[in-house]
């Protein structure tokens, strides 16, 4: 089993398992039927016995992916993505101070240089006119408070 | 007879050279608006609603309808060229558009895609004229559990979308379906896991398709480098006019979607997306070919794509003739007549008939127009992406972020795109199917909601399932649906282990 199938699963069988003993605080069954917590106590434990499935059955297919050299050049193939996403997550948190287009321009800029190949003088002119058409759409056209 | 003078009526109010320009536009904005990830027809109309202030009730109609009906030729444009379905009914058309863009085929995917929509459209607005207050009447009868058995033949579906593993695509379905479950339950008034206020409402189901397509795939491409090579921008009219060929291939999938795309946009509440997802799943079952389906197969492409146009006209008929909005444009519209002093219900046709039969006069005419519109930019789309091709990444990445916080003017919707983002690159890496996990956010709140209803109407009891006749046909045809899947799977399997008796 691949180290990013791995994560994918656990992540998501912690949320299930969250969901499972949360629903326990809403009704199961009502008088005539059924209450809020049937579907989700129901499809948290479906999706936690599915997920063990699915790393039962991979743990029977291990293959040398998972031997320490391959894990290492797999995380160094991934780190782009990894970045990528970790610039997002931080940006995102940044845009609670006001605006959304400065902190997404820098993780442009940064995503050119670093991931795309562009020179400094193009990433900051390509993501300027980019960021400018979509200010144009957004806030100009249709009148959607993005700054 | 009758519908047919009432619509030549109708575009005698239509034609003048004001109406004329104001469907026109409104088909041009609509396409635009339904091309932005993140905007979708409702956006899309409740934009344009200020707009008829100071209009004619045919006037405003035709505005309104016209923008309806463009974001649904919109909607196709990024699902095909970037991988981010502008609204929920263009995932489909990105499962088969997309890797014919990947082929260098990407303007005749728009190409072929808009005659379908066009002929879907077309077919719909016909239904709409000649059989609006008959298949009306038939909707009256269905109920809540109807109603649930319609989400589970959905559902049922997923069996069709599973791709090559079975398990995988019931991990994602149950994911699916538990992320659907956050926010207030309409049965009981409670709220369900709710840990910000954000979420009372529930997780907004636009901001997880534009992150799980849009942004996964941009994460995916990042990691594998995929660049795109389109070459310099230039205009040739073989690129996107599909031929003779490419029409044939494309003519049956597209009928049965028109067909499908009607019936299921009249039923309330089932609107367009279910209709492709259903009409995928029928295309893909009844092909000759269903191993190439997500690689760009044309049927695939065409029948969804009609059948997305066809639920619009679909959905007006129990909006005009009942007063049900069937979808989420639909309610803003019935919001629109109520503005313009008419009350929608069964008296419509006959209070309000001249207008009605312009607004469907300017839909017909807007549904020409979006063609020829549609047709002849497919150029501008291919070339815009053309030049933008060395910046791909980013310009999707802005999109997504943008359309993200358009949603709700907040950065929340933007976290959510994020980590659906991350959940669609970690699909993409690992082969889970994201057809599924989409089938079921999309379905599940309203079937867990028709079911605990028919239950409950059923004083407890399953059997109101079996005991009317309308819920048990589609039982029968929910079991057909399911067991064909079983066997079909079962027999590929003893062809393959025949053919490599090795495995």
């Amino acid at each position: 089993m691949r180290a990013s199938e791995l994560v994918l699963l656990v992540t998501i069988a912690g949320f299930s398992a969250v969901l499972c003993v949360q629903s326990l605080e809403f009704r199961y069954t009502s008088a005539q039927g059924f209450g809020p917590g049937f579907v989700p106590m129901n499809f948290a434990i479906a999706t936690l016995v599915l997920g063990l499935l699915i790393m039962l059955k991979s743990r029977k297919a291990t293959s040398d992916a998972t031997a320490p050299s391959a894990i290492g050049e797999r995380f160094r193939a991934a780190l782009p993505a990894v970045a990528a996403a970790a610039l997002l997550f931080a940006a995102t948190y940044v845009m609670h101070l006001g605006s959304v287009l400065l902190p997404l321009f820098a993780v442009m800029v940064v995503i050119s240089l670093t991931m795309l190949g562009h020179s400094l003088i193009r990433a900051l002119l390509l993501n300027a006119i980019t960021l400018a058409a979509v200010f144009a759409i957004f806030n100009l056209w249709l009148n959607i408070p993005v700054t | 007879m009758e519908a047919l003078s009432n619509l030549m009526i109708g575009f005698g109010e239509v034609l003048t050279p004001f109406n004329i320009a104001i469907i026109f536009a409104a088909g041009l904005i609509g396409t635009v608006v339904g091309a932005l990830p993140g905007l979708g027809p409702s956006a899309g109309i409740a934009l344009m609603l200020p707009l008829t202030f100071g209009m004619s009730e045919a006037s405003g109609l035709c505005l309104l309808t016209g923008v309806y009906m463009g974001t649904m030729y919109g909607g196709r444009i990024t699902a095909i060229l970037i991988n981010a379905p502008g609204d929920a009914p263009a995932i489909i058309t990105a499962l088969e558009g997309y890797p014919m863009m990947q082929k260098g085929r990407g303007a005749m995917a728009l190409g072929i895609s808009a005659v379908a929509s066009f002929v879907g459209g077309l077919f719909g607005l016909a239904v709409l004229i000649f059989l609006a207050p008959v298949i009306a009447s038939y909707a009256i009868y269905l109920g809540a559990p109807e109603y649930f058995l319609l989400m589970a033949v959905g559902l049922a579906t997923v069996m069709l979308l599973a791709g090559d593993s079975m398990l995988k695509a019931f991990f994602v379905t149950c994911l699916g379906v538990l992320v659907s479950t956050f926010g207030s339950d309409y049965v009981s008034g409670q709220i369900r896991f709710a840990y910000v206020p954000e979420l009372i409402e529930g997780i907004d189901f636009v901001a997880i398709i534009i992150g799980l397509y849009g942004l996964g795939e941009v994460l995916y491409n990042l990691e594998k480098k995929v660049k795109l090579e389109l070459g310099k921008p230039r205009f040739s009219i073989r690129e996107f006019v599909p031929g003779r060929s490419e029409l044939g291939e494309a003519a049956a999938p597209t009928m049965r979607g028109s067909v499908l795309g009607t019936l299921i946009g009249i039923v309330p509440g089932a609107g367009a997306t279910v209709a492709t997802f259903l009409d995928y799943a029928l295309e893909k079952r009844i092909s000759k070919r269903p191993e190439n389906f997500g690689k760009g197969e044309i049927s695939g492409l065409a029948g969804p794509e009609a059948t997305n146009n066809a639920a619009v006209p679909g959905s007006l008929i129990p909006l005009i003739t009942l007063g049900i909005p069937g979808s989420g444009g639909t309610a803003i519209m019935l919001g629109a007549l109520i503005m313009f002093g008419m009350r929608p219900g069964p008296l419509l046709m006959t209070t309000s008939g001249d207008i009605v039969w312009a607004m469907i006069a300017g839909l017909v005419l807007a549904n020409f127009f979006l063609l020829l519109s549609n047709i002849l930019l497919i150029p501008v789309f291919i070339n815009l992406l053309r030049t933008i091709q060395n910046n791909l990444a980013n310009v999707v990445i802005a999109l997504c972020v943008v359309g993200a916080f358009s949603l709700s003017y907040s950065p929340f919707n933007i976290w959510i795109m994020l980590i659906f983002g991350v959940l669609g690159y970690l699909f993409k890496k690992n082969d889970y199917p994201t057809g599924p996990f989409i089938l079921a956010v999309v379905l599940a709140p309203l079937a867990e909601n028709y079911f605990r209803q028919a239950v409950m109407l059923g004083q407890g009891s399953a059997a109101i399932f079996v005991e009317r006749p309308i819920s048990l046909t589609i039982l029968i045809l929910m079991v057909l649906i399911v067991a064909g899947s079983v066997f079909g799977r079962l027999r590929a399997r003893k062809l393959r282990e025949m053919r490599n008796p090795e495995e």
